[in-house]
């Protein structure tokens, strides 16, 4: 059940994504944050799945080559799970970190393929922010939500 | 090692492998991204939408007719005398309206609610009212992505349309583009119109790109003119627009 529920609530959020207008040529990206949580909340093989299927999602809803996200997502949720043994994941700066990890480790991956461009460093730190804050809100709102459910069981 | 490896090969690997994965996961993604479509707020009006986006692909199709008949006038003023020249059979479009934008920050690219089904396949144009949007990249079964001209990986073969000179129009992002390799010793006024060519066979010849904002000189080899161009269509407004199928 918590399976379906996190790749529901990935499609939901990937379909936010591609929906939601972009701020000063910016787009608000909200799966690295997800990748992050399963990272840091998740067993090893459950995080690494979701991470793979979230990069994968993203690149069918984008022009850019298939197959390259999944890939950085997948070594940065192997990285912060990793580092989730040893830290606190109740902490929020981990999270913004985490967050702001997979946001950039996707966007300069995005870079490597579709070339540099004027512009691209400034969007690198916008991902890098957004993702940033955004983790502390879906940590809380997720983890609240899993405590929901473990209550109604 | 062995999974780097691994992925490194699937990156390299055929398009056939790639572009299956590829129409699994957005058979999986597209019914989530139509939610949007069922908004309560949006569903009190959509009546009214639906309406106003029957009226806005009429004057869509309206506009474009009127736009590839000034550029046919000014064909035939030039061929007139060639008696023997093919008439220019009407482009045939389907309208497509856009469901969702590129999932990441990197690339420029639209999903619209036509697929294969509709006939569309990769490398059509993609247009509307106001001139060249992109070419299509990709298509399943009932949905289409399009790469928008301000991407820098979508170039289009375009004439300045007053004096003919050539040259290669491609994205610069935020909306910006930039024609290269025009003779350095054209003469291009401030606000001259930019059309394809049409040469490549992917874009139809004569339809707006953009006008010009302001021309230099390449500033590394001075070899070309590059000309900065202010694009005719308002790409963070697309919600329809039209796919020229032949």
């Amino acid at each position: 059940m918590i399976a379906g529920l996190s790749i529901v609530t990935l499609l939901l959020a990937l379909a936010v994504q591609v929906r939601l207008p972009a701020l000063w040529g910016c787009r608000l990206e909200l799966l690295p944050a997800l990748v992050a949580y399963a990272a840091l909340t998740f067993p090893r093989g459950g995080a690494l799945a979701l991470a793979l299927l979230a990069g994968f999602l993203h690149d069918a809803l984008s022009a850019g080559p298939f197959g390259v996200t999944p890939m950085v997502y997948g070594a940065s949720a192997w990285l912060i799970h990793r580092l989730g043994a040893v830290l606190h994941r109740e902490i929020p700066p981990l999270q913004m970190v985490a967050g702001s990890l997979v946001g950039v480790s996707g966007g300069v991956a995005g870079c490597l393929f579709a070339g540099f461009q004027a512009g691209d460093l400034w969007k690198l730190l916008w991902v890098a922010g957004t993702c940033a804050l955004l983790a502390p809100l879906l940590f809380g709102l997720l983890d609240w939500g899993r405590y929901q459910l473990r209550c109604l069981r | 090692m062995l999974l780097v490896t691994g992925w490194v090969i699937f990156l390299g690997q055929p398009t056939a492998i790639a572009t299956r994965l590829r129409m699994l996961f957005v058979q999986l993604a597209t019914p989530f991204v139509r939610l949007g479509d069922y908004i309560p707020s949006v569903k009190s009006r959509r009546a009214l939408d639906q309406q106003n986006r029957q009226l806005r692909e009429e004057n869509q199709n309206l506009r474009q007719q009127l736009h590839a008949l000034a550029e046919t006038g000014r064909e035939n003023l030039r061929l007139h005398r060639l008696l023997d020249l093919k008439q220019r059979a009407p482009l045939r479009t389907v309208t497509a309206r856009v469901i969702g934008r590129d999932a990441g920050n990197w690339w420029n690219s639209l999903q619209l609610d036509r697929g294969a089904t509709d006939g569309l396949r990769p490398n059509l144009a993609v247009l509307n009212a106001d001139g060249l949007v992109g070419k299509i990249i990709a298509v399943t079964g009932g949905e289409a992505r399009v790469l928008l001209l301000t991407d820098p990986n979508c170039k289009v073969s375009a004439l300045v349309q007053d004096n003919r000179e050539p040259g290669i129009v491609a994205g610069q992002q935020d909306d910006r583009l930039l024609m290269t390799f025009v003779n350095r010793q054209a003469v291009i006024a401030a606000g001259a119109t930019v059309v394809s060519s049409g040469l490549g066979g992917v874009f139809p010849k004569g339809v707006k790109i953009g006008t010009v904002a302001t021309a230099r000189l390449h500033p590394a080899t001075g070899m070309y003119q590059e000309l900065e161009l202010k694009a005719a269509v308002d790409f963070r407004r697309l919600e329809e627009v039209l796919v020229v199928l032949e």
